[in-house]
């Protein structure tokens, strides 16, 4: 099985340390896991270009709403804008339980919207639920055709 | 028909006493142009009319001397001329037609002296027979004039005013017809009686005329105005339903001009022109406005030339007006201030919600990642720590997720009410039903009594109604506790809804406190609520335009919350008396 490659863009490093070892917990799956800091550079990577060059494109990005520079919301709108990457699947992981940000999020091509909400270990409860979703049971689409 | 003819003779000749009489005293009062005018028109009719009255009827004398009829005639032949200034106060006439009739005039009443005229059945000299011709020309010539001038210019006026133009000008053209009558029969031997009765009485018409339109009795007056009177009743109506200054100045505006045919009103107030209707005209005619005062403004009217002598009780009607102004001024500027303030405490709150929205998901995050610490602490080196260790662990724990629902619940505190989607019909029995369900049967036995349909964000109704029920269940001070919820009255104002469980209840001194932020009557070892339950539950029944405060029911708590007709579904039915939670 070739490995799923899955980016995590999230300004802060304690949630993308956080996200990062849910993913890989409990799982014999093989995954591929770049983070980047923000949307500006998500999409770097996602267009390889700058630092990101070379890159292989992932199979799942997992994408923060909040953001400097370029904020989740916009990020969804350029991938869905861009020939290449429209077919990208995008998980939203934000601590925003604004309906407006939810319906947002979905509007503009979003896949999946989940809280940030750490109390009795529902995030990673959530991440956990998110890897087995999408790297178990859904099919993705090839990043490289 | 002598004696009708008698009777007619002196009923005219009163009127034209009385119109000259009062012509008089109204120059006397008032002093400008046209009353001077008027009373020099009338005024010597009235004085010829005393001097013949007095001589023939009261002295007894068949004739009248010579030298006073040539006074009489003199008094008399000025008529035309003297109307015409009167009218030229208004409206100016071609300076040569003036002229031309004050220089006939002039020879007129020289001719009343020098010319012999025939006694009653002579017959008179070819000379007599052309000055009674020029005169009774001269009268045919210029009254017609300015009766249609008066007439026309008379449509354009408000009611009362263009009565008494229009009487006036009846009244000049019945002294037309009869001068031409009474000129007609003076040249014929014997002229019939029925044509000679007929010239008295279009004589009495015009004198009464004349009474009619120069003074007319108030009552006549208020009929007349009655017009205007509805129209000020309207605009009484539209103000109540102004909303702004501006809205009010579009009503006071167009009201003034049309009570006095304006040619131009401007309305100011706090030093802002609200309406200026047309400035042409009346910059053009030159004339000073009647001002009239405001708090903290002013209307300026310019009247039509003809309002201010023909409409003296529509000037008072204009202070009337002003009066009106100033209500509806006031009203509206209260309004827009409170608008204004509301609209500043618009930018507030939203200012506030995005503060509070970027603190809390500022709070958020680090909370997420204190918790998620704390979850690898425990999993990764639970081992490690002793029974001690491990308490501390969950306390962090505990406390990491009651600070992560504070944050919640602020945020929610702060969003109700706003970005609220419409209202919509919520079927509170159902909604109910399912709420309970949610709390679960173990914990809470929800009894759903007759409630009404609501018409409101459903979402905001199962978010109310989960907040109490919660709460009953997290207060009961054991499992299972039983809630009922029913109406308990309902009027055309609204409806009542109580909740009531039969838990620990709460102090009379608490049952306000309740509603506060962050108030919790007692801390809980491990805490399931934020304390903010309740003020979210104040801040959506407010958000509905109700209310909810806990009442003296006792044992257990009780909850009264009020719905508005606004936030009932209209369709809804009717609960039947048996049904009323008492």
């Amino acid at each position: 099985m070739t490995p799923i490659r899955i980016l995590v863009a999230d300004d802060n490093e304690d949630h993308r340390f956080f996200i990062v070892r849910s993913l890989r917990q409990s799982t014999d799956r093989e995954l591929v896991i770049d983070t980047v800091q923000d949307g500006e550079e998500a999409l770097r990577y996602l267009r390889r270009e700058g630092e990101h060059a070379g890159r292989e494109r992932p199979h799942l990005l997992i994408l923060d709403l909040k953001m400097p520079r370029i904020d989740g919301h916009e990020v969804i709108a350029e991938v869905r804008s861009d020939e290449r990457l429209r077919a990208l699947p995008i998980a939203v992981l934000s601590s925003s339980d604004r309906d407006e940000d939810v319906r947002r999020a979905y509007q503009s091509g979003g896949n999946t919207y989940v809280i940030k909400e750490a109390a009795d270990g529902r995030l990673a409860e959530g991440i956990a639920s998110l890897r087995e979703f999408w790297t178990e049971v859904a099919v993705l689409p090839d990043p490289a055709a | 028909m002598d004696a009708l003819s008698d009777v007619l003779r002196w009923t005219q000749n009163l009127a034209y006493v009385a119109v000259g009489l009062w012509a008089l005293r109204r120059w006397r009062r008032f002093g400008t142009p046209a009353s001077a005018w008027m009373a020099a028109t009338f005024g010597t009719i009235g004085l010829a009319v005393t001097i013949s009255l007095l001589v023939t009827d009261v002295a007894g004398q068949e004739t009248l001397p010579v030298w006073l009829t040539g006074i009489v005639i003199g008094l008399i032949v000025p008529f035309p001329y003297l109307l015409l200034r009167f009218h030229d106060t208004f409206e100016s006439v071609t300076p040569w037609a003036l002229r031309a009739t004050g220089v006939a005039s002039a020879l007129f009443v020289l001719g009343g002296f020098v010319i012999d005229l025939p006694e009653e059945g002579e017959q008179g000299t070819l000379l007599a027979s052309l000055y009674v011709l020029a005169i009774v020309a001269q009268w045919v010539l210029v009254l017609p004039y300015v009766a249609r001038r008066f007439w026309r210019a008379g449509k354009e006026q408000p009611t009362p005013a263009r009565r008494r133009m229009q009487w006036l000008a009846v009244g000049t053209l019945a002294l037309t017809v009869s001068i031409a009558i009474s000129g007609a029969t003076g040249q014929v031997e014997d002229p019939s009686p029925l044509v000679t009765l007929f010239g008295q009485f279009v004589s009495l018409l015009s004198a009464t005329s004349f009474l009619i339109g120069l003074a007319p009795p108030q009552p006549v007056r208020t009929i007349w105005r009655q017009p205007e009177e509805d129209r000020i009743g309207d605009a009484s109506l539209a103000l109540l339903g102004a909303e702004t200054p501006d809205a009010v100045a579009a009503i006071i505006a167009p009201l003034m001009q049309h009570v006095v045919a304006a040619d131009r009103v401007v309305l100011q107030h706090q030093h802002a022109t609200l309406a200026d209707t047309g400035a042409d005209r009346a910059a053009a005619s030159g004339r000073e406005p009647i001002v009239i005062d405001l708090d903290g403004g002013e209307a300026r009217v310019w009247p039509s030339r003809y309002t201010p002598f023909f409409g003296t009780d529509e000037l008072v009607v204009l202070e009337r007006i002003g009066r009106l102004a100033d209500l509806a001024l006031a009203r509206t500027s209260l309004l827009v201030s409170e608008r204004a303030a509301k609209v500043e405490l618009e930018a507030v709150n939203a200012e506030l919600e995005a503060f509070v929205y970027s603190a809390s998901h500022d709070l958020k995050s680090p909370t997420i990642a204190i918790l998620s610490y704390i979850e690898i602490l425990e999993e990764e080196y639970g081992e490690h720590f002793d029974e001690q260790g491990q308490y501390y662990l969950k306390r962090m724990r505990s406390n990491g997720s009651y600070m992560e629902a504070l944050v919640r619940d602020l945020l929610e505190l702060s969003r109700v009410g706003r970005r609220d989607t419409a209202p919509e019909h919520v079927d509170l029995a159902a909604l109910l039903d399912a709420v309970a369900h949610d709390v679960g049967e173990d914990k809470a036995d929800v009894v759903v009594g007759d409630v009404p349909d609501l018409f409101v964000n459903e979402l905001r109704a199962r978010q109310l109604f989960q907040n109490l029920i919660g709460n009953a269940v997290r207060h009961a001070g054991r499992d299972r506790v039983r809630i009922h919820i029913g109406r308990a009255d309902a009027s055309v104002h609204g409806v009542t809804v109580l909740v009531r469980d039969d838990g620990r209840g709460i102090r009379a001194e608490y049952r306000e406190r309740v509603f506060g932020v962050f108030e919790q009557l007692q801390v809980d070892e491990d805490r399931d609520g934020t304390g903010m339950g309740l003020a979210i539950c104040r801040k959506i029944m407010e958000s509905f335009g109700g209310t909810i405060h806990v009442t003296d029911h006792e044992p257990g708590a009780e909850f009264a919350l009020w719905f508005p007709a606004t936030a009932l579904d209209t369709s809804s039915t009717e609960a039947t008396p048996e049904e009323v939670l008492t």
